[in-house]
């Protein structure tokens, strides 16, 4: 087994300083033709270069995005976009060049009706900073999210499709920000940079760092390594191998590198995970959405009210600090990691009601919030991204373990029947 | 005799709690009732939602026999919901605070409920005798109060059997909650036993955690027809305020700067309620909560000092004007911090030092 403490993305001085043919400017391509050449030309150098252990540009790296609020994303894209002070050139239906004002950045290309993936050759702390921007600000885009309960239905994916024998690599980010005495250390979100993880930071109450192994050994040991160390359960990021060589690592908040030595097969697997993702989306607000509706035999007269709550269920319940400051730094602050707003009604020393708001998407969602877990409502037509979020932030920051239920139907399930979906080659999930 | 909590009174808690019983809610492992959530035990046994407060007319015959016969009734009644098994089980549920006698005005209504509840008035709720397979009337309330009721329900079937009527039969399930339980209790009778098939006898339906107020998220959050206390009436109506706020914040958050937002009263109340606001049949209560609503948007639009905030002249719409970044900014910001409590824009806090990016 391998840890590592170092990725195989090595942008060094010495790299750099060697002989690099500069790409030709983005906004000379015309066609997808040229856009899938161009890409598929600057992988495969980069992959004989990550071969070598000499990678003299970045790596090609997506971001997933969830496009909120319209059904036609193709069509207002721009519109979209243009609230983040980006700039949009159609190449055809579905593909496009994307820009700052004074910078490209790549090409986004409209996956499905929820999802655009943005293709960028950018260092990846510039890009990563550029992603952050953005979604936010923008209530129409939103990262992707992917919690460790959605990545631990995926790792069970890559155990079957892919031999023993391949190396993947798992990466765990867990810290208990709430803890009283690290309150208010000043740290920023957790960072779910590969940067970041680099560090190996082995902190109280903090927990992140990155193991590399071949499946075969994995599979047999992932499970009972997470019976003694709750935040293994906390899975940041998932190495999915390519068919051939190398693979793609998929990080929480939606980001993909391309590790593998062709950029058709990055953007099928983009393809693959953002049709799993839009099921996932739909699965949970088919399910989740609370409206009062009329019964059918009788408009306008009976309303009947129809929805599922979500239940997040903490395997050991918060201690009172904890939750006080849970309370407090997500309600008190503008700007807090779970990106909600709302004034807690207090009904006991680990009891509050939000009638809140996701305050990245605008849109309500209400919420008990206790020592034991947490219980939301989403009214209808709040997006199903808002749960996601909520799960991998449960697990980012209050508990690993946590068990998460749409209604009667476990997190994991939904995810498994999004993956169905998504094999079966449709976006429309069978209920 | 150990005291009952006393938000076990509250029609509006009965109403939110009935509606979580009928919810689709996970059994978490190796817990016999969740510490997180309601045992949805209605839910359990088949039993759906089928309508919230819906207006119930009694048929014309039997309005005309009960005028005929010198019975006091109501020709429609309003039950606080209609529990539904399979299209084909109904049941008339209705919330009270404590019991009433033959004599009292309350008993007009029981009446009505009592013959909606027979299933020769599958009318009442829009199918065919042969469509419906069972009905009954539920009453919730107070354990307490369980015996006088039962007796007073007892009297008017009789009474009403004697004038020729056909009625429901009926079921009382009572609320236990004792200060310093550490869960609530539903008491299920034989009738209730028959009819919604849990078994007879006590059943914990909502865990309490010490020192705690006992209420669910409430999803109806404000009714101005039920009989409150007036603290309970404060709760629900801070709740419906967060809600009609967190409406308006929503729109103003989602729309871009430029634009102006316009949005009927009637929709934040709507927004504000799941929808049920558009089904509000009775007009005092609609033009109250409207009343609430248009003193919440004043109030927000004194915190903001602006007239690009401001209701129409007669107060049926409001207009949110977003014509700059620093104005939809601080309109944000107003919002954030406009309290339900002091229906004022608490004081701007300083960015913390550390605050989250």
């Amino acid at each position: 087994m391998v840890y590592n403490t170092r990725a195989g993305d090595q942008n060094s001085t010495t790299a750099r300083e060697a002989k690099i043919v500069t790409p030709r400017p983005l906004e000379q391509l015309e066609t997808r033709a040229e856009v899938i050449g161009y890409f598929e030309e600057y992988m495969m150098q980069r992959y004989d270069e990550l071969s070598e252990m000499r990678l003299r540009r970045p790596l090609i790296k997506s971001q997933l995005l969830e496009v909120n609020g319209d059904s036609n994303p193709s069509a207002s894209i721009q519109n979209i976009f243009s609230r983040s002070a980006v700039r949009v050139k159609r190449i055809d239906e579905t593909m496009f060049l994307v820009a700052d004002t004074d910078k490209e950045i790549g090409v986004a290309e409209v996956l499905n009706d929820r999802i655009v993936a943005v293709y960028s050759a950018l260092e990846r702390s510039e890009f990563y900073r550029w992603s952050r921007r953005i979604a936010e600000g923008n209530p129409e885009l939103d990262h992707v999210w992917f919690s460790g309960l959605t990545f631990s239905v995926l790792w069970d994916l890559v155990t079957q499709i892919h031999p023993p024998h391949r190396f993947t690599q798992i990466a765990f980010t867990h810290e208990s920000v709430f803890d009283i005495d690290d309150a208010d250390s000043g740290e920023d979100e957790v960072s779910l940079d590969e940067e970041a993880q680099d560090t190996e930071v082995a902190e109280r109450r903090s927990a992140k760092f990155r193991l590399t192994d071949r499946i075969g050994v994995l599979k047999g040991k992932l499970a009972q390594m997470q019976e003694i160390y709750a935040p293994l359960h906390a899975i940041s990021q998932l190495r999915f191998p390519a068919p051939d060589r190398g693979g793609h690592d998929i990080y929480a908040d939606g980001r993909v590198t391309n590790r593998s030595d062709t950029f058709t097969g990055h953007r099928s697997h983009l393809v693959f995970l953002s049709q799993i993702y839009a099921n996932m989306l739909r699965l949970t607000e088919d399910y989740a959405w609370y409206s009062v509706e009329d019964s059918v035999e009788s408009e306008g007269v009976y309303g009947r009210i129809v929805g599922a709550p979500v239940v997040m269920h903490f395997r050991e319940p918060l201690e009172q600090t904890v939750f006080d400051q849970w309370i407090k730094s997500t309600f008190e602050r503008r700007k807090n990691r779970f990106r909600l707003w709302g004034r807690p009604i207090r009904l006991g020393p680990t009891k509050a009601h939000v009638y809140g708001l996701d305050r990245h998407l605008w849109q309500p969602i209400f919420l008990e919030l206790t020592a034991c877990g947490l219980t939301a409502i989403l009214p209808k037509g709040t997006c199903g991204n808002t749960v996601h979020r909520l799960v991998a932030n449960v697990q980012l920051y209050l508990d690993p373990r946590v068990q998460v239920y749409v209604g009667e139907k476990s997190y994991k399930d939904l995810v498994r029947q999004a993956i169905d979906g998504g094999m079966n080659g449709s976006n429309e999930p069978s209920r | 005799m150990a005291q009952m909590n006393p938000v076990v009174r509250d029609p509006l808690f009965q109403l939110n709690l009935v509606l979580w019983l009928a919810q689709p809610l996970p059994k978490i492992e190796g817990q016999p009732l969740s510490v997180l959530s309601p045992n949805p035990i209605l839910h359990q046994h088949g039993f759906r939602v089928y309508a919230v407060a819906p207006k119930l007319l009694l048929p014309e015959r039997l309005v005309l026999k009960a005028r005929q016969s010198g019975i006091p009734i109501q020709p429609s009644g309003r039950p606080d919901v209609v529990l539904q098994k399979q299209n084909r089980a109904f049941s008339l549920v209705e919330c009270k605070a404590s019991s009433f006698k033959p004599a009292d005005s309350a008993s007009k209504q029981a009446r009505t409920f009592l013959l909606m509840a027979h299933k020769d008035s599958a009318e009442v709720f829009g199918m065919l005798p042969q469509q419906v397979s069972d009905t009954a009337l539920a009453y919730l309330l107070p354990e307490p109060h369980r015996k006088e009721l039962q007796q007073t329900l007892s009297e008017l079937e009789v009474e009403l059997r004697q004038k020729g009527f056909r009625t429901g039969s009926f079921t009382i399930l009572g609320l236990n909650l004792q200060q310093q339980s550490s869960e609530l209790r539903l008491i299920v009778d034989k009738e209730g036993h028959k009819f919604f098939g849990i078994p007879q006898g006590t059943h914990p339906v909502l865990p309490i955690q010490p020192d705690t107020d006992p209420r669910p998220l409430y999803f109806i959050p404000y009714d101005p027809d039920v009989d409150q206390s007036q603290e309970e009436r404060q709760f629900c109506r801070r709740i419906l305020c967060e809600r009609i706020l967190g409406a308006i914040l929503g729109r103003v958050g989602r729309t871009k700067t430029g634009s102006t937002i316009t949005v009927s009263i009637d929709e934040l109340l709507s927004d504000a309620t799941l929808g049920m606001f558009r089904l509000w049949r009775n007009r005092d209560s609609a033009k109250h909560l409207r009343d609430i609503c248009r003193k919440i948007v004043r109030s927000i639009g004194a915190a903001t000092h602006d007239t690009r905030f401001a209701p129409d002249g007669q107060s049926r719409t409001l207009s949110i004007n977003l014509t700059d970044t620093e104005w939809h900014e601080q309109l944000l910001r107003v919002l954030e911090r406009f309290s339900c409590e002091s229906m004022s824009a608490s004081p701007e806090q300083q960015p913390e030092l550390f605050e989250e990016e």
